[in-house]
């Protein structure tokens, strides 16, 4: 049926049955309450804080913010530590999950903590755990002779620590989806590796690394745009101190709005990532199939 | 290779593999066990840091359950506003994206793929880039402080995903359904309803679990849409406590733990179809 | 078919879901905007009679005026973000009041034209004034290019430092508040010979313990009162009388200097917290009350006062006798100590369609005796703005102990008030001043120094050009 054939002049009634018989309406009218929420609360919002981020007053003002400066660069190592780090990690330990003893599903089991609960909790208890006075890691290290650290209270260890909470909170689901990605490689593959005499490097070099390669690189893609826009984890844990030196995007953008009543200053904050998202969405809608 | 080689290199494996998982057990559990023991603290000994407590109390639990403390005034209420805000998410986010499911799997379309990119594209943007436009149109609605700006938000954002992973479970059912409605001479709606609908709907629980949680957890838009003691979620109200002079910690620990109880159960009760409906979500890029 | 018999079976399921969903539907929207009363957001107090005051001042209002107001309290970081929104929405409420007002919203938000003109109100209320804490509230409007009242002070805090005289007990020194040396060198020196001294005496349970809590973060006002407190010492200006920058004169210049350095040099030599650099401003607090820092320096007197309310010390035994308040000490050049005061000030948005009824209620409010129980409740936290509710005999003589003791600090207070050069802070001058303080360029100066080693020098250029631009970009 060609496309708005109920626009062709016919009778009312006929014009009702093609319209209820019309491909292209159904859809539309199933995917309705989605386009109107993408288009109200996505689209809308877009449009308007890019309005607000035109002005080039902004820019300027961010830019002559030695705080912004430094927002950009821990925004950086952020999303770029962390997400590695953390991915590269995954990958081995879907290995370990992989064996198929049964205290290993025990183990992937609790493994999977830090995932369902809550980031805030998790977050609450690192801060403690922190604290230079009377956080464990300081009593343990003065225990063993060691010096106590300021862990939130420098510019590196802090922002060590957003990396490690991050790495901690959301290890588990990506372990998970490359457990996943490991299991739906055929194990026929393994079995002519190994009439081949392949040792486990081999396997995982020869067999797993290629086939999960896109996979890994698809992940790296999306853990990097969602960590970008990470909010809570810097504003709970750092809250962008010592000396406003650990703000990243997100948190910063808050500070701007917030704290400072600036709203242009928020929005041109995250202007600024956006050529870089869109440039990974870009990527990932061409490889992604939905 | 000899047999007992084969044998020793088993027990290599197993040994290598035990001290890893011990590691690996204490790194994730270690906070939460720490979260545990503070809650449990009595406020003498927060200031002592140890790896156990001597003298464990209940006392925060029952104040943050009796409200008898003046943080934790208004923690029911909170409470339910994080169970409100959450159940309506999962019911709205589970109409829409059943609803999407079905335009995108199994109605072929045009301008299917403009959905789609739209779809995908909500769901890569992250979610504080649009928090600042987003506040300032509720704003303009008059929405702030209700718990339907912060609903909308949610599942806006939870939507797309739960469509990603519906959409794909519901590709692999077989074409019958929609032959099956038509021999009936059965409408898209019926066949939806009495058709489509039961076939997707163990995917459409895990979505419905996705959407919950996503809400449950949520802090930014929260704090952002919403203020004042007896309007704010849970996480919101944890986070108060810390901008506040002398927050008690074992009571905020009681508050954290009760507030991660819910997603643990959850998660572990759903898990199967969590984690399956997660992965073909995100292994179907490949 | 049997598909469809089988979801039969699951109607009831999905009509117990829509009835749960219809039964707490109405709750989603519970809180939305209601339409004739008067909207009034308050800051939420420390401790619960402060609350309990307010409300009741609203019944009486409710009852005298015949209308129906909407009050709700929110803590003050939370509340000066909705503040913020509200007036970025331009969606007010009738009322408000938060700790932050005249620091972050009233310059900034006068100079823009947003809040109302309440010189009518003030004119009324001028002779109750005390008049250094009036001029809080006395901004310029970029619209009128005039200045104005653009908000009602009605109380004060300003700088008190708090110690632990038993702990100075324990290791045989001097802790009688009169006995301490208030020499510049000599008082900071007292604290970090307490430390020393304490240290050694129990290395298990005082081997973390600092002498100094002195709150040097970007996130803490209380940095911001640490800083301008220890400038004045150090004889340093930032603004002139009309409110331009005379951070870049030489002598300016020089105390900026001898200041940062002055809070480098505590820092590194070990005697504050390593935390301090990322307290918020209820850390010194908790830190004070367990105990892991000897004094510590904190505007309001809300230490005390919440020891004051200590359920675990019925006796009031830290209140009376276990803790003091003394004053800031004399400068190095041994002039007594200058000091400065936050006034919070009441706020009347201009978009606000109630402006008559809200100034009747700021009226009521302010009223003497309903006033003086108000500010009462809160236990010595904050000081009136007016002289005949300091009268009132609370302010010198303070609570009397179980056992006849004197109160050790509100009298305190009260001198610092009454009796010592003390002017309030000075964003009123111009709103690129509430600018410096939101990003808190001392706070984050100090930081240069302490974590980044940078030079003192280094640091105040930095800190004086960013000062410069915030100015430069008010135009």
């Amino acid at each position: 049926m060609p496309p708005f054939a109920f626009l062709v002049r016919t009778t009312r009634e006929e014009r009702m049955v093609r319209l209820l018989h019309n491909r292209t309406f159904h859809g539309f009218m199933f995917s309705a309450p989605l386009l109107a929420l993408f288009g109200a609360f996505v689209i809308y919002p877009m449009a308007f804080g890019i309005y607000y981020a035109l002005d080039r007053d902004s820019y300027r003002a961010l830019f002559g913010d030695p705080t912004f400066r430094q927002t950009v660069w821990n925004t950086i190592w952020y999303v770029g530590v962390a997400v590695n780090v953390k991915l590269f990690l995954a990958l081995l330990l879907s290995g370990i999950l992989d064996y198929p003893y049964r205290w290993i599903r025990v183990l992937s089991a609790l493994f999977l903590i830090p995932w369902a609960i809550p980031a805030l909790p998790g977050i609450l208890s690192f801060r403690w755990m922190l604290n230079s006075q009377w956080g464990i890691f300081n009593h343990l290290l003065t225990k063993f002779g060691l010096p106590s650290v300021p862990w939130l209270a420098r510019h590196d260890t802090a922002l060590g620590a957003i990396i490690v909470f991050h790495i901690w909170k959301y290890l588990p689901f990506w372990t998970i989806i490359f457990l996943a990605g490991r299991r739906a490689i055929p194990h026929e593959l393994y079995e002519a590796a190994a009439i081949d005499g392949a040792q486990p490097v081999q396997n995982f070099r020869f067999v797993t690394f290629p086939l999960l390669r896109n996979l890994y690189l698809i992940c790296t893609l999306l853990s990097m745009v969602f960590t970008l826009g990470d909010f809570t984890v810097p504003w709970l844990l750092a809250g962008g101190a010592p000396g406003d030196s650990t703000h990243v995007l997100a948190t910063l953008a808050y500070r701007y709005t917030f704290h400072m009543g600036r709203l242009e200053w928020g929005m041109a904050t995250f202007a600024v990532a956006l050529p870089v998202t869109l440039f990974f969405i870009f990527l990932l809608l061409r490889w992604v199939k939905i | 290779m000899s047999a007992s080689g084969h044998q020793r290199n088993r027990f290599l494996v197993q040994a290598g593999l035990s001290g890893l998982a011990v590691l690996i057990l204490a790194w994730t559990l270690f906070p939460v066990y720490y979260m545990v023991l503070l809650s449990l603290t009595p406020t003498n000994d927060l200031f002592r840091p140890g790896l156990y407590i001597d003298n464990p109390t209940l006392k925060s639990y029952i104040y943050t359950m009796g409200q008898d403390n003046p943080f934790v005034r208004y923690f029911w209420r909170q409470l339910g506003t994080s169970l409100i805000v959450a159940i309506w998410t999962m019911a709205t986010v589970m109409v829409i994206a059943s609803l999407g499911s079905f335009a995108m799997a199994r109605i072929h379309f045009r301008f299917r793929r403009f959905v789609s990119g739209l779809t995908l594209f909500t769901y890569i943007i992250p979610a504080s880039f649009l928090s600042i436009p987003f506040f300032k149109m509720m704003a303009d609605y008059d929405l702030l402080d209700t718990k339907l700006a912060l609903v909308l938000a949610m599942v806006t954002f939870a939507s797309p995903y739960a469509l990603w992973v519906l959409s794909d479970y519901a590709r692999t059912l077989p074409p019958e359904i929609e032959e099956a409605g038509a021999i009936d001479g059965a409408g898209a709606l019926t066949t939806f309803f009495y058709l489509y609908l039961p076939l997707i709907l163990p995917p459409l629980i895990a979505i419905g679990t996705y959407a919950f949680l996503y809400a449950w957890n949520e802090y930014l838009y929260a704090l952002l849409l919403l203020t004042g003691e007896h309007n704010i979620p849970i996480p919101v109200a944890m986070g108060n406590f810390l901008t506040t002079d002398n927050a008690p910690w074992n009571l905020l620990m009681a508050v954290s733990t009760v507030y991660a109880i819910p997603p643990v159960i959850l998660y572990y009760c759903f898990k199967r179809y969590l984690v399956s409906g997660l992965v073909s979500g995100a292994v179907v890029g490949t | 078919m049997g598909t469809r018999r089988r979801w039969l079976w699951r109607v009831p399921w999905i009509a117990a879901l829509c009835l749960a969903l219809a039964l707490i539907g109405p709750g989603l929207t519970g809180t939305a905007a209601a339409g004739e009363k008067l909207v009034v957001w308050w800051n939420k107090g420390y401790y619960p009679e402060e609350d309990a005051a307010m409300q009741k001042i609203v019944k009486e209002f409710e009852a005298k005026q015949k209308v129906e107001v909407d009050l709700s309290f929110t803590a003050q970081e939370d509340l000066l973000k909705k503040i913020t929104a509200a007036l970025i929405a331009r969606r007010v409420p009738d009322v408000a009041f938060c700790f932050f007002n005249d620091w972050q919203v009233i310059p900034k938000y006068g100079w823009n034209d947003q809040l109302a003109d309440v010189s009518d109100l003030i004119k009324e209320l001028r002779p109750r004034y005390n008049e250094k804490m009036l001029e809080v509230a006395y901004v310029f409007n970029n619209k009128t290019k005039k200045r104005a009242y653009y908000g009602i002070p009605i109380e004060a805090q300003t700088m008190h430092i708090h110690y632990w005289r038993d702990m100075l007990k324990e290791v045989g020194m001097e802790d009688d508040p009169a006995k301490i040396p208030m020499k510049w060198d000599e008082y900071w020196g007292y604290w970090k010979k307490a430390q020393d001294a304490l240290r050694k005496k129990d290395p298990a349970k005082y081997g973390k313990l600092y002498g100094i809590g002195m709150t040097m973060s970007t996130r803490a006002s209380d940095t911001l009162y640490n800083f301008d407190m220890a400038l004045l010492s150090f004889n340093g200006e930032l603004l002139d009388k009309g409110g331009k920058v005379v951070a870049d004169q030489p002598k300016n210049r020089e105390a900026i200097i001898n200041t940062l350095k002055w809070f480098g040099e505590l820092f590194t030599s070990g005697y504050v917290p390593p935390d301090a650099t990322n307290w918020s401003d209820g850390d010194n607090n908790a830190g004070f009350h367990n105990k892991s820092i000897v004094m510590t320096p904190n505007p309001s007197q809300s230490i005390p006062a919440s020891q004051f309310f200590n359920k675990d010390d019925p006796q009031k035994t830290n209140y009376f006798d276990n803790m003091a308040t003394i004053e800031w000490p004399a400068g190095p050049d041994g002039k007594k100590a200058r000091y400065l005061s936050a006034v919070k000030t009441v706020i009347i948005p201009k978009d606000s369609k109630n402006q008559k009824l809200a100034k009747d209620f700021v009226r009521f409010v302010l009223e003497p005796a309903r006033f003086l129980e108000y500010v009462k409740a809160a236990n010595g936290r904050w000081y009136p703005a007016f002289t005949d509710v300091a009268k009132d005999p609370f302010w010198r003589a303070g609570h009397r102990g179980p056992k006849g003791q004197k109160d050790p600090h509100v009298p305190v207070a009260t001198t610092i008030y009454q009796d010592r050069d003390n002017k309030a802070f000075e964003h009123w001058k111009h709103p690129a001043n509430s600018q410096v303080y939101d990003e808190n360029i001392w706070g984050k100066a100090m930081a240069r120094i302490a974590i980044d080693k940078w030079p003192p020098e280094k640091a105040a250029d930095e800190a004086i050009d960013r000062m410069k631009a915030i100015f430069a970009g008010y135009k």
